[in-house]
């Protein structure tokens, strides 16, 4: 059927499609791993629809789970064409939580034979009372974007569903797509259950992908410093050209904010056809922008990583990346945005905003032709899903304590969960654990007197539909025009900085700050040029493959290797660098130290991107800190840490290079000393946050309201707070602990960087000013600090200063 | 006022002088009259973690405990023969349940002295308070001393000292890469008024920098540091 399909419309299967259907048609299931672009929506689907063509379905058969809600349609419409063509008597449709109430109505009488959704509402599907009898039927699961998923709490969610899915219909099979990805096996085996037989299906369609660089004409009046950068922004202009539909891909929210702002400003002839596309910007004008893309009345659109994934179905011919790509999975994904043809060439343009950065395009280009590509990975045992995903069983038919603990333990995310654990959440679910048992909103699963689990009441069930899910939401606020408009929402961090009067760039306007009142920031419009937007929102950190081929161009040129236009052009900076300092060989770590009128300065450069950094730089801090009370400054980026310690009068300097030992970057006490210094940060509360809504301990949407106000926002924080003190054994508080040394500082590159550090050797260079190297941390300082000197310490040291 | 010349003095409590009224800035968050041998704390939000809870936010035993016992021990380390409460003894209505109430009786218990309450904000929220509290409680202001209670900050200075609550006060300074947000007393010579720290350890409040007219004693490491800015 699925030949006889291609070939009426003069299409001819690729290899790795034919195989698909093949491999389904065996009962396997498993991963398709091909470039975007290139088919696999049909590799994986036409399979099924085969079977569906012969025998009759009756109820749910296949569920085509994807990511983004906003083209669940393109492929239902994707899906429905092969249907409509054969005149298959087979149903098609979606069900998201943009579906109408009407269309919901029809589908609780009858569901499709094929249904599009995303994993939230899959998963509201399981909290179904009738989950059973109407998943029972099903065949097939497809899962689009799977690398994007799996990494995420919401992959997870999507392995658990899966696990319950096989227990309704044992034979069902499960195929991922995924696009580039180099622990394909691992992607795989995720999907089908830890222990089971995992295929991996690899397409040998060839994709250039192209990395070119926007060059400035020489590098002395190129910055040293800055991602903002808009030295380029001429150039870029001129290379423009609405005729070709082109992406501008930035790092952060600020930065295409920035660049939309000037780009407008040199071309406002492009008002009609250039946007703006964030995370930030309200919803409803994000789908306007991604339909005038698809149709083609908007030409040019600047994009953060919100458009990385769903404009699969739009005409894109260019693709600009303005920065640092900061990964080569990412930036071969964004370039396979372009010429969206199977076998067609792909480009990108790649603008760089400061001198080097140029090495990070020469670097890029080099591990992409040798395809040296990040591993992602999944998540170990959230109990937070967990928590979640109980409560949703209890709902979706009750379910028996053991037959669930080994259901979990199938897949890989919960493989090796103890029983213990298991036990702890489910009386956290049952009762509210240790600490919050007295409360009756806590009890949200009875056992009864078969031992079976249940949901509790009518309100708890009503709730937890209401809240599931898992993704990761910001503390936001709205941003309102003063008796006008809601133009968006912004992170509450970035507001609470700002004093009335001050302005800011937000979704392409510059906009004063008034106040804030009922959870919104209200702002008015102004002409004013100082707006400065520096909110964080999507800061990648250097990924180590791309890290690694940026640390062996630098050491071509310490030996006087500089390949390429780039890294010829960027030559003088390294040269400088060389001179007033060096540039590490392999294996080496380069140490600065410097004395400037901030104080005493201390420069590492494990080129570790930013995560890394930023637990190094507190770790450091902490321990230099503890022999010496002190307070420091830090900054870090992609290549390293500046520690600042306060010249306090000037007297001797901060004594960094007698402790600069092996023993100060000793691995062992990592994990303590880093929680330590986090909590002084007060990391792990922030993390404390997401995990509280996911396991259901704080709710964001009541029946009929959308939030209950500031209290259930500072609420998680108070429980953190609570539990800290009163249950600190408590097994969210550890997993809050282990996201952020995981997540926030990739404790095992962390552990490695360690290791190297420790085992030397270190390159130590006093240098005269900062280098090259170091400006961008000096100039970037974030007003992070650490101290290891007590409040009253401080207090004193703040108020004997000021004497 | 520097003893030592350098930072200001530290000591457990600090000892003040105002229109010839000594009085101790005690690190429990009070102040206590020496003449009328009255101890005066503000803000201690009562049964605030119980309303959170009810509001679906859960959070822990023992806030309300260890304010109590801090209280009846700051009572007996400074020999008060009274307590005055300058407002917003209690949170809000649905705080006020069967735990609380028990809790309270044995505090009573633990501590007997009278306790005049001057009513907050939030106090007027809660309405009656049950008879077994033994609260006398003061609607305005009233005084003792030579001093005047009143829960908000008068906005003008009156003839006599006010000792107010309300604002939560914390002082806020920085210098460099430090900085330290600590619960202060603030002293107000224009205004003639002593603003309290809340005695609730669970609460928010306004940010004071130093500045001139306004003197600042922080709460730091169970030290009350100070006086801070000030000088005109």
């Amino acid at each position: 059927m699925a030949e006889r399909w291609f070939a009426s419309r003069g299409w001819t299967p690729h290899a790795f499609q034919r195989e698909a259907w093949e491999r389904f048609a065996r009962g396997e299931s498993g991963l398709i791993h091909v470039p975007t672009g290139s088919g696999k929506t049909y590799a994986a689907y036409l399979g099924a629809l085969e079977e569906l063509s012969r025998e009759a379905p009756d109820g749910l058969a296949v569920v085509y789970v994807t990511p983004l809600r906003a083209v669940a349609r393109d492929i239902e419409l994707a899906l429905r064409l092969p249907v409509d063509e054969l005149g298959l008597s087979v149903t098609v449709g979606s069900r998201t939580g943009d579906t109408a109430a009407s269309e919901r109505a029809r589908q609780r009488e009858k569901l499709p034979n094929v249904l599009v959704t995303t994993p939230e509402s899959l998963t509201l599907m399981l909290a179904n009372e009738r989950a059973r009898e109407l998943l029972g039927g099903v065949r097939a699961v497809v899962v689009d974007e799977w690398h994007e998923l799996m990494a995420s709490k919401r992959g997870v969610q999507v392995e658990l569903a899966l696990a319950r899915l096989r227990a309704f219909a044992p034979a069902v099979r499960v195929w991922g797509l995924s696009a580039t990805l180099c622990n394909t096996e691992e992607a795989a085996q995720a999907l089908v259950g830890a222990g089971r037989a995992a295929s991996v299906v690899h397409a040998s369609i060839p994709r250039e992908i192209a990395v070119e660089g926007l060059l400035p004409d020489s590098v002395e009046r190129f910055p040293w410093a800055g991602h903002l950068g808009l030295t380029m922004l001429k150039p870029l202009v001129a290379w423009l050209d609405p005729a070709k539909p082109t992406l501008v891909f930035t790092n952060t929210r600020s930065q295409a904010e920035r660049w939309f702002a000037a780009i407008s400003w040199e071309k406002p002839e492009w008002r009609e056809v250039l946007a703006l596309h964030h995370g930030s910007i309200e919803r409803e004008q994000r789908e306007e922008v991604e339909s005038g893309l698809k149709d083609g009345r908007l030409r040019i659109v600047v994009a953060t990583s919100s458009l990385d994934l769903g404009v699969d179905f739009s005409p894109v011919e260019r693709v600009v990346q303005v920065g640092s790509p900061k990964g080569i999975a990412r930036l071969i994904q964004r370039a396979g945005r372009s010429g969206h043809r199977p076998g067609a060439r792909c480009e990108v343009l790649c603008v760089p905003t400061h001198a080097l950065e140029l090495v990070e395009i020469a670097a890029a280009r080099r591990a992409i032709q040798a395809r040296e590509i990040e591993e992602r990975h999944g998540w170990n045992a959230p109990l937070d899903c967990l928590v979640q995903h109980l409560v949703t069983c209890a709902l979706g038919g009750g379910f028996a304590a053991d037959a669930l603990f080994d259901e979990v333990r199938t897949t890989t995310a919960f493989a090796r969960l103890s029983r213990e654990e298991f036990d702890w959440c489910v009386a956290l679910a049952e009762h509210g654990g240790r600490t919050l048992s007295r409360y009756p909103q806590y009890h949200r699963i009875a056992r009864g007197e078969d031992g079976r689990y249940a949901i509790a009441s009518r309100k708890s069930a009503a709730l937890h539909r209401l809240n599931i899910g898992t993704i990761a939401a910001d503390a936001t606020i709205s941003v309102s025009l003063v008796g006008g408009r809601r133009l968006g929402s912004i992170e509450e961090s970035f507001i609470a900085r700002l004093n009335p009067g001050d302005a800011f760039l937000f979704a392409g306007d510059i906009v004063e700050f008034v106040r804030v009142r009922d959870m919104t920031a209200w702002v008015k419009r102004t002409k004013r040029a100082d707006a400065t937007p520096r909110w964080n929102g999507s800061r990648f950190p250097l990924s180590t493959a791309l890290s690694a081929s940026v640390r062996r161009a630098l050491d071509e040129a310490g030996r006087g290797v500089f390949d390429g236009p780039e890294m010829s052009l960027v030559r003088p900076v390294l040269e400088t660098q060389m001179r007033l300092s060096a540039l590490p060989a392999p294996g080496e770590t380069l140490v600065e130290l410097c004395t400037t009128a901030d104080g005493h300065h201390l420069f590492v450069y494990p080129f570790e991107g930013r995560l890394v950094h930023e637990g190094l730089a507190v770790l450091l801090a902490l321990r230099l800190g503890r022999a010496r009370a002190t307070t420091f400054a830090i900054s870090i980026n992609d290549y390293g840490i500046e520690l600042l310690a306060p010249a306090d009068g000037g007297a001797t300097p901060y004594p960094f290079r007698d402790m600069l030992a092996p023993a100060l970057f000793a691995r062992e006490g990592l994990a303590c000393d880093l929680l330590e210094a986090v909590n002084l940060g007060e990391l792990s509360k922030r993390q404390f946050r997401d995990i509280a809504r996911v396991a259901g301990l704080v709710f964001q949407k009541y029946p009929g309201a959308e939030r209950s106000g500031r209290q259930v926002q500072a609420g998680a924080g108070l429980i953190f707070e609570v539990l800290r003190e009163f249950e600190p054994q408590n097994l969210l508080l550890r997993q809050s602990e282990k996201e952020v040394l995981d997540r926030q500082f990739e404790e095992g590159r962390l552990a490695c960087t360690l290791a190297k550090l420790e085992a030397g050797p270190l390159l130590v260079r006093d240098t005269p000013r900062p280098t090259p190297l170091a400006l961008p941390l000096v100039a970037d300082r974030l007003g992070t600090t650490l101290s290891t000197e007590g409040v009253l310490a401080r207090l004193r040291a703040i108020l004997g200063a000021g004497a | 006022m520097r003893a030592d010349g350098r930072y200001p003095a530290a000591v457990p409590s600090a000892a003040i002088t105002i229109d010839g009224n000594e009085m101790d800035l005690m690190p429990e968050r009070a102040l206590f009259l020496r003449a009328a041998k009255a101890l005066v704390v503000a803000d201690l939000h009562v049964g605030k973690s119980e309303s959170y809870r009810r509001f679906g936010v859960p959070s822990a035993e023992g806030i309300d405990e260890e304010l109590l016992v801090r209280l009846s021990r700051a009572a007996m380390r400074a020999g008060a023969r009274v307590i005055v409460v300058v407002g917003d003894l209690t949170h809000s209505a649905v705080g006020i349940g069967e735990a609380e109430m028990q809790r309270f009786a044995e505090f009573r218990e633990r501590c007997a002295l009278p306790i005049r309450l001057v009513e907050g904000n939030h106090d007027r929220g809660v309405g009656t308070l049950p008879p077994e509290w033994m609260i006398d409680r003061v609607r305005g202001e009233f005084a003792l001393g030579g001093v005047r209670f009143e829960h908000e900050p008068p906005a003008v200075a009156a003839a006599a000292w006010t000792v107010s609550g309300h604002l939560h006060p914390m002082l806020a300074v920085a210098r460099g890469a430090r900085s330290v947000e600590a619960p202060a007393f603030v002293i107000d010579h224009a205004r003639r008024t002593i603003v309290l720290p809340a005695f609730s350890k669970f609460t928010r409040g306004v940010r004071f920098e130093p500045s001139a007219g306004v003197e600042l004693f922080a709460i730091a490491e169970s030290e009350v540091v100070g006086p801070i800015g000030g000088a005109a």
